[in-house]
Order: C-alpha cells, then sequence, then structure tokens
C-alpha cells in the first residue's frame, strides 16, 4: 500500500484513525498495540508472504537488544552486537544482493547458474537499517532497552516511514513510544505536512516521472541534448518531490500519532556543494552511515589517507544500499570522489565565487549523478551524459511538446524547491501589525495546503500514472 | 484544518458505500471493476487486497465529477495542448499519437494481402451476381490532420503510405473503390467532419452517398434536392469530448438528412423491430451522441422499403455506415447492414442469403489494413 492511493487515504486512514483515538489517551500500551496491528496490515497489504521477514528481523532485533543489555561481559555484548548485524546484513544482502552477485559471479567466469530470483521485500533496506540502528544504540548505551516487544515492534514497523523512510532512530523516538501526547496542534502540523507531501507526490513528482519515464525509455544513442536535459531534469524533480514528498506525508502522520521525526529533507537542490547538498539530501541515511560506518571506521581523526578510503567505502556503500546493480555504485562513488575533491580543494574555491557559480556547479554535478542512477547500466548512463553535453543546433519536436505540456509543472518544480514557505514565515514574523502577523502565520499557509490536497485528490482519482520509486530499497 | 481533513477522509468511503455501484462509466467507455472474489491463494499471492484498491478507485463517490474536474482544470486553466490523450487545437478535437517508426514494408505487405482477401470476395459477389465496390473514408484525425500542433505527430506519413498502398493494390486487383479523401480534400473538408468526434458527419456521409451512386450509376436514386436537411439544437458531444468529460467547450452539432418525399420502412435489428432510423432526444437540452444514426452498431439490420425495382444493397462496416444507412436506404429494394464485430456469422453466408445486388465495404484509413473486426472476412 502506498500512501497516495484510494484505499491508504479513505480506508486505512480513517480506520486506525478511529480504531486509534477510540481508546483512551492514558491506555498507552493497547493505543501502540492497535498502531502495531494496523502497521502490520499496511505491510501485509503488500507482502503476504514476506511479512515473515519482517517479523524475524523484530524478532532477533528485540533478542539482541535484551542480550546485549542483560550481559555482563563485554565480549559476549559484542558478540550479540556481531549477531544481530550478520543477521541483518544477511538478510539485506540475500533478498537484495544474492542475485546481483549470481549474475555477475556467473558473468565473471563465464558459467551459467541457474537460481530462483530471490524477490526483495518491499522497505527492507529501511527496516533493517532500524533495526541495527536500535541494537547498536543499546550496546553504546546511546538508548535504554526496550523490553516490550510490542514496542520493538511499533518502532520497527510503524507504518509511516515502515516502507519508505525517512529511517528513524530509536533513540529519536524511544520515550515517545511509551510516553507521547496526541494533540491538537500536532495533529493539525501533522495534517498540513501530509498534504504537501501528498501534493508534492501527485502533482510534481508523478508528473516529472512520467517525462522522466518517456525520455529514458528512448534509444540512448538517438537522444539530443535538449531531451536529455530534459530528461534528467524531469527526473531529479520526480525523485525529489516522491522521495521528500513521501518523508512529508510520514513526518506527518508521526505527528498525527504523536511521534516527531526528524527532517529527512532542507531543500537541497538549492546546495552551492555537493557537500552540502548531502546534509540537505536523504539526511537520514546519511547520518546512519555517518553514525555506523564512517566514525566507526575512524572518521577524519586518521591520516589523510585513511580519511578517503573511508569517505570511499561509506559512499559506496551509500550507493549500494540503493539498489544492486553497477549504476548505484558507481553513483555513490562519483559522489564519494566528489566529496572528497571538496574536502581538500574544491570547497575552498567555492567559498570564495559568487554563490550563483557554485549553485549552478552544485546543480549539474548532481544533475548528472540522477543520469547514472537512473540508467539501466553504466554504458547507458556514459552515453545519456556525453548526450547532455553535445549540443547541436536543433530543438526537437519530442522536446518541444514534453516542454509546453508540463512547463506550467517545471516552473511549480522550481518553486517548491525553494524555501519560500520559511521565507513568509520569516518575513511575517518580523511584522509589527499583530493581527496581520497572526493571520500571515496561521491561514495562508493552511489554505494553501488544502488547495493543492484537493487538486491532488482529483489527480489521484484520474491517475493511471502512480508509481513509487523506493518502493524498491 | 483538522475537522476538514477528519470530515473528508471519512465521509467519502461513507457516501461510496451508500451510493448504488454503476456497471459501467459512460466517460471511460468501459465496465467498471467488480468486487474481488476472495481466495486464500489471491490472498497469499497479494492479488487480492490490491483488487480491492481497484475496486474502490472505480467506485469511489463523485468519481465522475473528480475527473471532470481534473480535466477541466487542465484543459482550462492550465491549457494544456494534450489531455487525457486528446489534443486539444483550436479548431478540433484529435487523438494524441505517440511517435512511432513507419514501417512501409510492411504496409505495403498488409496493403496487398488485404486487396487479396478483398479481391477474392469480390470474385464470390460477382459469382453471385452482384457488384462490390469499397468505400474508403479518412478518419477525423486523418482528414484534419493539418491542425495537429508542429511538434506533434500527426500520423501523416503511416496514414499517406497506408492510402497509396492500400489503393494502389485495389487498383492492380481491378477492384471497384472510392476514396473519398480524393473528394474532401479537393473541398472545403471541414464542413464534412466533426470536430469532437473521430467520424465524419452527415454532410461527409452524404457526399459519399453521392459519390456511392454516381460511381454504381445508380440513376433511380434521390439527389439532394430530394432531401431535407436539419439540425439538431441539442449539444452534440462526439467520442473526443467524453474522453475528456465534455469539459472543454467546442460546439459541435448533429444533422441528418431526410427525403422530402417519405418512404415507408420496415427495419429489423438482429430478429426486433425498430421503428426509426434516427434517435430522437427527450428534449433539447440532452446531449446526443453519434448513436442519433441508427442507434447502435448491430450485428445486422435490414431495412426493407417495398420497392423491388430498386436493388438490393449489403453495406458492410464500422460505425462510419450509419450515418451513410440513414441516406442510402433510399436508393434500395432492401438495405441489410452487417457488422463483423458483433456478428458470428460470416459476410459470406450473407452473401448467399441475401443475395445483394451491390455489396459495399466501408472502412475509415485507420483500418485499412487491418485483419481485425470488420478486415475478418
Amino acid at each position: 500500500m502506498v500512501f497516495s492511493s484510494v484505499l491508504f487515504l479513505f480506508l486505512f486512514l480513517p480506520a486506525v484513525f478511529f480504531a486509534y483515538f477510540l481508546i483512551p489517551q492514558k491506555y498507552r500500551t493497547l493505543r501502540n498495540l492497535v498502531l502495531l496491528l494496523f502497521s502490520l496490515a499496511f505491510y501485509y497489504y503488500g507482502e503476504p508472504k514476506l511479512i515473515t521477514i519482517m517479523l524475524l528481523s523484530i524478532l532477533i532485533n528485540y533478542i539482541s537488544g535484551v542480550a546485549i543489555s542483560y550481559s555482563k561481559k563485554k565480549a559476549l555484548k559484542k558478540l550479540f552486537l556481531i549477531f544481530a548485524v550478520v543477521i541483518n546484513i544477511g538478510l539485506l544482502g540475500y533478498y537484495k544482493y544474492f542475485n546481483f552477485f549470481a549474475e555477475n559471479f556467473a558473468s565473471l567466469f563465464g558459467i551459467s547458474i541457474n537460481v530462483a530470483k530471490v524477490i526483495l521485500p518491499i522497505g527492507i533496506s529501511f527496516y533493517t537499517f532500524q533495526g541495527l540502528s536500535y541494537v547498536i544504540d543499546v550496546y553504546r548505551n546511546n538508548a535504554p532497552i526496550q523490553k516490550n516487544p510490542i514496542n520493538i515492534a511499533l518502532y520497527i514497523s510503524l507504518f509511516p516511514q515502515l516502507i519508505a523512510g525517512p529511517i528513524v532512530r530509536y533513540n529519536t523516538v524511544a520515550e515517545e513510544i511509551n510516553v507521547r501526547k496526541e494533540t491538537a496542534s500536532d495533529f493539525a502540523e501533522g495534517i498540513k505536512r501530509f498534504m504537501f507531501g501528498f501534493s508534492k507526490k501527485m502533482l510534481l513528482a508523478n508528473t516529472m516521472g512520467a517525462v522522466a519515464d518517456e525520455i529514458f525509455a528512448l534509444d540512448v544513442s538517438s537522444l539530443n541534448f535538449d531531451l536529455a536535459w530534459l530528461g534528467a531534469i524531469s527526473y531529479e524533480f520526480q525523485i525529489f518531490f516522491d522521495f521528500s514528498g513521501y518523508s512529508d506525508m510520514a513526518i506527518g502522520l508521526g505527528l498525527m500519532f504523536g511521534f516527531h521525526f526528524l527532517e529527512n529533507f532542507n531543500f537541497p537542490l538549492i546546495s552551492k556543494s555537493v557537500t552540502e547538498f548531502w546534509r540537505r539530501w536523504h539526511i537520514s541515511l546519511g547520518t546512519w552511515f555517518r553514525d555506523y560506518v564512517y566514525i566507526p571506521l575512524g572518521g577524519n581523526r586518521v591520516s589523510p589517507s585513511r580519511h578517503i578510503l573511508n569517505i570511499f567505502v561509506v559512499w559506496t556503500l551509500t550507493g549500494f544500499w540503493h539498489g544492486a546493480n553497477w549504476t548505484f555504485m558507481a553513483w555513490g562513488i562519483y559522489f564519494g570522489i566528489l566529496l572528497i575533491l571538496e574536502k581538500f580543494f574544491i570547497l575552498k574555491i567555492l567559498n570564495n565565487i559568487p554563490k550563483v557559480f557554485s549553485h549552478i556547479y552544485t546543480l549539474i554535478l548532481v544533475t548528472v549523478s540522477w543520469v547514472i542512477f537512473r540508467s539501466d547500466n553504466i554504458s547507458s548512463a556514459l552515453i545519456y551524459i556525453s548526450k547532455m553535453f553535445t549540443i547541436n543546433g536543433n530543438i526537437t519536436d519530442r522536446f518541444l511538446y514534453l516542454f509546453s505540456q508540463h512547463k506550467i509543472e517545471l516552473v511549480l518544480c522550481i518553486i517548491a524547491s525553494i524555501p519560500i514557505s520559511r521565507y513568509i514565515k520569516e518575513k511575517a514574523k518580523m511584522l509589527k501589525n499583530e493581527k496581520l502577523k497572526t493571520f500571515l502565520l496561521l491561514y495562508p499557509v493552511g489554505l494553501f495546503a488544502a488547495l493543492i490536497f484537493a487538486i491532488s485528490i482529483l489527480y489521484l482519482i484520474n491517475s493511471t500514472f502512480n508509481p513509487f520509486i523506493y518502493f524498491r530499497f | 484544518m483538522i475537522i476538514g481533513f477528519l470530515l473528508v477522509i471519512f465521509l467519502v468511503p461513507i457516501i461510496t458505500k451508500i451510493i448504488p455501484p454503476k456497471d459501467t462509466s459512460h466517460f471511460e467507455n468501459r465496465a467498471l471493476k467488480t468486487p474481488p472474489v476472495f481466495s486464500t491463494s489471491a490472498l497469499l499471492e497479494g492479488k487480492y487486497l490490491p483488487e480491492w484498491e481497484e475496486y474502490f478507485s472505480d467506485h469511489i463517490a463523485l468519481r465522475d465529477e473528480m475527473i471532470y474536474a481534473y480535466t477541466y482544470l487542465n484543459a482550462n486553466i492550465l491549457k494544456k495542448t494534450v489531455v487525457n490523450n486528446i489534443v486539444i487545437t483550436k479548431n478540433a478535437l484529435l487523438p494524441f499519437n505517440s511517435l512511432s517508426d513507419v514501417n512501409e514494408k510492411q504496409i505495403q505487405d498488409d496493403a496487398i494481402r488485404m486487396a487479396e482477401k478483398i479481391s477474392k470476395l469480390n470474385d464470390f459477389i460477382t459469382s453471385n451476381g452482384g457488384v462490390f465496390c469499397f468505400i474508403g473514408i479518412p478518419e477525423q484525425s486523418s482528414m484534419l490532420r493539418n491542425e495537429y500542433p508542429i511538434f506533434l505527430e500527426n500520423a501523416d506519413k503511416k496514414l499517406t503510405v497506408t492510402e497509396n498502398a492500400f489503393f494502389s493494390a485495389l487498383s492492380d486487383k481491378g477492384i471497384k473503390h472510392i476514396n473519398m479523401m480524393d473528394t474532401f480534400k479537393n473541398d472545403d473538408y471541414f464542413k464534412y467532419y466533426s470536430v469532437t468526434d473521430h467520424h465524419y458527419n452527415i454532410h461527409g456521409a452524404f457526399k459519399t452517398y453521392e459519390r456511392i451512386i454516381d460511381e454504381l450509376e445508380l440513376d433511380n436514386a434521390l439527389q439532394k434536392s430530394d432531401f431535407n436537411y436539419y439540425e439538431y439544437p441539442n449539444n452534440f458531444y462526439g467520442s473526443r469530448a467524453r474522453i475528456i468529460y465534455k469539459a472543454y467547450n467546442m460546439p459541435d452539432k448533429l444533422g441528418i438528412y431526410t427525403p422530402k418525399k417519405e418512404i415507408e420502412f420496415t427495419r429489423i435489428d438482429s430478429g426486433t423491430q425498430v421503428n426509426w432510423l434516427f434517435y430522437q432526444p427527450q428534449n433539447e437540452k440532452e446531449d446526443i451522441t453519434y448513436n442519433v444514426y441508427m442507434g447502435w452498431d448491430s450485428a445486422e439490420t435490414y431495412v426493407y422499403t417495398k420497392r423491388p425495382e430498386l436493388p438490393r444493397i449489403l453495406i458492410f462496416g464500422d460505425s462510419f455506415t450509419n450515418p451513410l444507412e440513414t441516406i442510402l436506404y433510399t436508393a434500395s429494394d432492401t438495405m441489410l447492414s452487417v457488422d463483423l464485430r458483433h456478428n458470428k456469422k460470416s459476410i459470406y453466408e450473407y452473401i448467399e442469403e441475401f443475395k445483394p445486388d451491390i455489396v459495399l465495404l466501408v472502412r475509415d484509413d485507420t483500418c485499412y489494413t487491418s485483419f481485425d473486426g470488420n478486415g475478418s472476412f
């Protein structure tokens, strides 16, 4: 099930609200149980067979957490930690990467291997990382042990962030799982956030996705530079609004149930360096790799060569986390190299040039990266990128059609990439007229959210095109 | 904000449950989903629950109204060129053609194969004492292909290659044929076509009738001066307008030709008597469709006029025959209209039984080399 679906919006959501809020707030355990059951039902909708893998993951993480917490000896704690890591990574490795490795092994040695295709459970990349985050935090004493298995299950399977993040750290919600208050203001804020996310997905991501899909489906060798850029930019907008929209919906839904998830996107397309971009894009993933891979490897408190290696390892893994294809790994390595170059050379230059140039520099590099990410293989990606930088005088009919058809959405995408509402709020706060200040802070955003949500529902009902990209992670 | 949001998400499913479900969508021209049937295997394979998504989407309250609003927004406010795969031009609604390569060799081969099929049919008709004529009529988007914006595919190459190959193949086989493109393009062709439907209009049908009686030398057939023309005051929404939920204002009208001197007829559609040739709307406010002409596509329609001095005419083809039939019957003793898409009998069986003097095959130019439907004789 996805959030941007009729069934979720008009059946699942009212049902979970009804069942959850029917129970008085003081019965926290019961409310958590209801939320857990609905979360499991949400997952079961899409994975009736492989829900067992998620349940196994929950069980392993719960047992490991308890074992680590009650072990007195450090060596034993470490053993249980290793156990949890091996199982979690093992599950992820098998379901996500087995076929990839088998095919590449066969290709490398020129042999034929007949293996049954392993089906990737929805959301496995997210829930295994969440589970690992819990166990590691317990091991490090960064989070208290959770003795109630229902609460661990709830933390890992909570439907707002289950299939597409953000990757919620256990210590972010540890307290709120046991003690939280669902307030009207949080609920209202959650609704607004959900509406914005829903609208991003339906109005912007889906439209840009249709453009990107059409262009990427063309024979790459026959691409003209105009279409190549339009395709790359469209995909960039698609993935941004799809993923950030989903994160908004997750954060909004979390708020409605009293959870305060951390932000996952912070207007990454206004970045003036790749370094800055990765502080603003998929923040939960970046910080996860920083805290659980980069820092344990030594981070930047090592020799320069080791530092470079650490960055390289983290970014290779980051790319690989996104999918079992060489393109994802290449994408990760691409960013690893750029980050290394920025750290040691380029940032100094960027800090001394007008911001507009550093912004253009960043946009070009990031846009090119999405071509690698989107392409089926490395050679297609390289050909595509070469087309982007091979300028001839022609503008193709297809470009004219796609651009004229979607020019308004393209403009809206640009506007939505900029923190305009934040700017308006900051200006409104400086107003001396209190009534006007209150009005501007309260109403326009809410009304706008309601309007675009209503339009989004029209698009939902009319849609025949409603894929969700991060479903395969 | 809270109340509004909760009202929407709670009321929609409640209202959906209360209102009786529809079987079909008039606008989408398809059957709507039925409730999925439960089975353990379907549940475990993850098919059962998603089917409820499809069912609920099809039957959600105010579905048509929401799709109308979406279409209106895109057509009139966002002013998109293409909405629901309909190209909105200044003068007509046209279908969106995806870009594709034209396989000229394939078209040539198909044209020859089709001409061979028609030749075989022609021989059979001739051996049964009849005369055959193929009538080719440009489909609306073909005739109005110059209305497409310059950057959109108007299928010109494919249509031109097909037209040339097909009629050349017919000529090679010595088959009598009429290509209405030749007539329309040398005239003010807009007046012969609907701007919101994929068909020609009654003037196009009448022009076709005139070509037929001229080609087949039907000297006793009525001329234009023998007919009255009447235009319905009702709004006409063609097939393309329906796809965009009538959300874009492009006025279109429907007319009919009736003989000044009434010709008595008996009409039998697949064994059922029907007393009219034109559907009459209840009042001026009722929107009308192409179904005004003969009402519907029927497997077989007999129109008896009891004038044995006139020929027996068998006409078969798609819905392009419908307005033509409302005029052509005047030139026949008995007119039999057959639509093979809805038929189990073959055209050969009809010819053997009916023994027509004239057999007309009417196809639009997007189907000249199609072996489906009325090309499957």
